[in-house]
C-alpha cells in the first residue's frame, strides 16, 4: 500500500519536474536574456537585415523625404554662387528626415543623407548625429554609416578625396584631410564644440564585420565651399 | 448686407486659419536657455556638465521653434533648481543616484520640457532617455549621463587673486558616450556577462533541486 503511494508521489513529482519546472526555466531565462540584450537588439537586427537580405527592401515609407536637389548653373562662376543662405529660407530637417545626398566618387559612395543616426537612417543611407549640425551651420558635422553597406567604400578614402554633400538649400564640398582608426569611446575623436565647419565620417572597423568591434574608422574632411547659413532670422 | 456679411465671414475664417510664421534660428530667449544648459553642476567628485552634443541637440531643436521670454525664464529657473537638486543627492553622476533620486530627476526633466509642450520618457530596458516634441516626434534620444568638466588651461577664467572661477561656464567642449554609434552588436558585454552568470546560477540551483528530490 505504502509502496503504491510512493509510486504515485513519484509519478506526480516527475510530472512537475519535467513539465512545469522546464517551462518556468524557459520563460525566466528568456525574460532575463531579453533584458540583457534589448539595448543591442535593434542595431543588430537592423545591420543583420541589411547584410543577410537577398532582396532589396523598400524602407521608403519609414521616413520623410524633404530633399529637393539644387540645380547649379555649371557656367556660373564659383564666386558668383550664393555664399550665404538665410536660415528662414531652409527647411530645417527633423530627426530621420532624408534631406540630402553624400557622394565620394573615389570611394564609390553615393548615398542618402539623413538627419539623425538611428536605425531608420542607417538602414536607408548615412545619418548625421543630431548632436552635431547640418552642412553650412559652421560647426561639426558627424556622419555615421554601416561598414558593410553605405560606408563600406570609406576603406578606400584617402587624403585629398572630395566629398560632395547636396541639400535642398545648397551644395557643399569638403576635402578629406585624414583617416584613422580609433576606439569608439575615444572622446578626442570628434570636437563637438568646434566653431568652424568640419566634416567627420565614421563606421565600424574592421570593415566587413557586423560588429563585436570596439574600433571605428574615422575620416576627417575640411570645408571647401558651399553657402554658409546666416542664423540671423529676417522674421520677428 | 449679404456681401458685407460674406466679407466679414471670410475675414474671420482667414484670421482663424492663419498660421503664425515662426522665425527660424536662435533668438535671444533660446540663447539664454542654451547658455544655462552649459552651466556646471557640482557633483560629489567635482564639477560635471551636460555634454556639448546634448546641448547641440537642443540648439538644433530651437532652430525650428520660437521660444518666448516667459518660456525661457521658466526653463532657466527650473534648470537652476534641478542642478541644485542634483548637487544635493551626493551622487557622482546620474547613474549612481538612487532609484528615488532618478525618479525625482525624471519628474523635474518632464516639468522642464513641458514648458515647450514636449514630453520625456525613460526606457529602463534600453536605458535611453527620449524627448518628444508636441507632435510626438523624437527630438532627443540618448543615455543621460553627465561628463567631467574640461577646462582649457590656455583660456582660463580664474582670477589670480581668487581661487574659484568667477564664471559658471565651461570653456572646453565635452562629448557624451553615445555620440559614436555601434553599427552592429554592442561592444560592452559586461551586462551580458553578469546576466549570463545569473542564468547559470539559476540552472545550477534548479538542477541541484531536482537531483535532491530524486534522491529523496
Amino acid at each position: 500500500m505504502s509502496g503504491n503511494r510512493n509510486r504515485r508521489k513519484h509519478k506526480n513529482f516527475n510530472g512537475k519536474s519535467f513539465i512545469i519546472l522546464p517551462i518556468i526555466f524557459l520563460v525566466g531565462t528568456y525574460l532575463v536574456l531579453y533584458v540583457a540584450l534589448a539595448p543591442s537588439l535593434g542595431s543588430v537586427a537592423s545591420a543583420a537585415g541589411l547584410f543577410f537580405s537577398d532582396t532589396e527592401k523598400d524602407y521608403s515609407t519609414e521616413y520623410k523625404n524633404i530633399f529637393v536637389p539644387v540645380v547649379e548653373d555649371e557656367s556660373e562662376d564659383k564666386e558668383e554662387k550664393p555664399q550665404e543662405v538665410n536660415i528662414d529660407d531652409i527647411t530645417y530637417p527633423e530627426y530621420s528626415n532624408l534631406f540630402g545626398e553624400l557622394i565620394i566618387e573615389n570611394c564609390g559612395i553615393d548615398t542618402n543623407l539623413f538627419f539623425g543616426d538611428g536605425d531608420i537612417s542607417l538602414r536607408n543611407g548615412v545619418g548625421i548625429y543630431a548632436g552635431s549640425f547640418i552642412p553650412g551651420y559652421g560647426k561639426t558635422i558627424l556622419v555615421a554609416g554601416h561598414n558593410n553597406t553605405y560606408f563600406n567604400g570609406l576603406k578606400n578614402a584617402s587624403e585629398g578625396d572630395i566629398v560632395n554633400i547636396r541639400t535642398s538649400y545648397g551644395n557643399y564640398v569638403y576635402e578629406i584631410t585624414e583617416c584613422k582608426v580609433l576606439k569608439a569611446n575615444d572622446k578626442s575623436a570628434v570636437n563637438m564644440g568646434a566653431e568652424e565647419e568640419n566634416l567627420v565620417m565614421y563606421t565600424c572597423y574592421p570593415f566587413d564585420e557586423l560588429g563585436l568591434t570596439a574600433y571605428r574608422y574615422f575620416v576627417y574632411a575640411k570645408y571647401v565651399s558651399g553657402p554658409s547659413i546666416d542664423k540671423n532670422s529676417l522674421e520677428g | 448686407m449679404k456681401k458685407f456679411t460674406a466679407i466679414m465671414v471670410a475675414l474671420i475664417l482667414v484670421a482663424m486659419t492663419a498660421v503664425t510664421a515662426f522665425a527660424a534660428g536662435i533668438n535671444e530667449n533660446e540663447k539664454k536657455v542654451i547658455d544655462a544648459l552649459g552651466n556646471k553642476i557640482a557633483m560629489k567628485n567635482g564639477d560635471m556638465v551636460v555634454p556639448t552634443d546634448f546641448v547641440n541637440q537642443a540648439e538644433n531643436y530651437f532652430n525650428t521653434i520660437d521660444m518666448t521670454a516667459e518660456q525661457a525664464d521658466k526653463i532657466v529657473d527650473l534648470l537652476k533648481t534641478t542642478g541644485e537638486f542634483m548637487t544635493s543627492t551626493g551622487a557622482t553622476n546620474i547613474p549612481t543616484m538612487t532609484y528615488a533620486q532618478k525618479k525625482e530627476l525624471l519628474n523635474r526633466g518632464k516639468e522642464i520640457v513641458a514648458v515647450l509642450g514636449m514630453t520625456m520618457e525613460y526606457d529602463f530596458v534600453k536605458k535611453v532617455l527620449f524627448i518628444y516634441d508636441p507632435q510626438g516626434n523624437v527630438k532627443f534620444e540618448s543615455d543621460p549621463v553627465l561628463t567631467v568638466v574640461k577646462v582649457d588651461p590656455t583660456q582660463s577664467n580664474t582670477d589670480s587673486t581668487n581661487s574659484t572661477s568667477t564664471t559658471n561656464k565651461t570653456n572646453s567642449s565635452t562629448t557624451s558616450n553615445t555620440a559614436i554609434k555601434t553599427t552592429g552588436l554592442a561592444t560592452d558585454f559586461s551586462g551580458f556577462v553578469a546576466v549570463g552568470a545569473f542564468a547559470l546560477v539559476i540552472v545550477a540551483g534548479a538542477t541541484a533541486y531536482v537531483l535532491k528530490k530524486k534522491e529523496a
